[in-house]
């Protein structure tokens, strides 16, 4: 499968899926005009992939998001239920929510999207500098 | 008006507004206005919660009035998005900025509006959070694209309950403002 790669733009975050190495990354900002114009596309990509994976490959998804709107947040569930309905089904699934810590809220967002998993492997990842 | 603009300007000043936008919003309006609030926060020396915080605001109010002012900037009734009109007003006050926005909704809009206002107003962080998490799991309602979530994260992040007012304009339509402030907490920012 082609791996999904979408360059970051001033309102949406860079995406780069890698069908090969199972790695998803997400990372920038996201406050589009319309999620759906922009994530339709990535959730298909992501769908089809998953049926296509081996059942018990190991996937690592990663989240850095410095700001997301609020119906960007709603986009985020939805990827995290994708992603946990798959992984009750006995996929491998590691989510790693990278956050920084110099902004109060950001471990929290990580918090509230982490309390609603139980299959998945959630994990709070504190942003180091480089 | 060439005579008034003085006064205008000094009126602003009264009020500790340093940014004032009145007129079509666009995403590429919002992308700018967010980076020039930026700079200014930095030079204020503003720590990176506080700037995320105002501008998550501003960002939050603007695109409502992107998807949700029924004044366009022209009679087109195709007008796309972002010819919807609104005012974003940034400001001082005492210890804080605040985040002034205002567009015009239809009337029969208005009890609905209140309503959602008013019980987010009422609650506090956990009950904040706890709802959060139930609207974020809600189907959208027909014609919303974030089931009121906006306002809940902007209750979260505010120093104090948003302020909201309607003024009915005619029959049709009512002006709508949101107020939200901002506590201010520095940090040196090395140049």
């Amino acid at each position: 499968m082609e791996n999904l790669n979408i360059e970051a733009t001033k309102y949406t975050p860079k995406i780069f899926f890698d069908a090969q190495n199972h790695v998803l990354d997400i990372r920038g900002m996201s406050y589009p005009e319309n999620t759906s114009v922009f994530y339709d596309p990535v959730f298909s990509w992501l769908e089809e992939y998953l049926r296509q994976v081996e059942r018990h490959q190991e996937i690592i998804v990663n989240i850095e998001l410095s700001y997301f709107n609020s119906s960007s947040s709603k986009v985020v569930m939805d990827f995290l239920d994708l992603f946990e309905e798959v992984s009750s089904e006995g996929k491998n699934i590691t989510v790693n929510w990278i956050y920084d810590e110099d902004i109060e809220e950001a471990l929290e967002f990580g918090e509230e999207f982490g309390e609603e998993l139980e299959s998945v492997t959630f994990n709070l990842v504190r942003k180091i500098d480089i | 008006m060439i005579d008034d603009l003085y006064d205008f300007r000094e009126n602003m000043i009264r009020e500790g507004i340093f940014f004032c936008f009145n007129g079509p919003v666009s995403q590429n309006i919002l992308a700018e206005i967010g980076s020039a609030l930026e700079q200014r926060m930095k030079l204020e020396n503003m720590n990176r919660t506080t700037m995320l915080r105002v501008f998550s605001m501003m960002m939050e109010m603007a695109q409502n009035i992107m998807r949700y002012s029924v004044e366009e900037s022209d009679s087109d009734d195709s007008a796309p998005l972002d010819t919807r009109m609104g005012s974003i007003i940034i400001g001082h006050e005492d210890n804080a900025y605040f985040v002034l926005c205002g567009n015009m909704v239809y009337n029969t809009e208005v009890e609905k509006l209140k309503d959602k206002l008013e019980k987010i107003r009422g609650m506090d962080r956990q009950q904040l959070r706890r709802y959060h998490k139930e609207q974020i799991r809600k189907r959208l309602e027909k014609g919303s694209q974030g089931a009121g979530l906006g306002f809940i994260g902007m209750a979260k992040k505010a120093s104090r309950p948003i302020e909201f007012s309607f003024r009915k304009i005619d029959a049709e339509k009512s002006y709508f403002s949101l107020k939200t402030l901002i506590h201010k907490e520095k940090q040196e920012w090395k140049t």
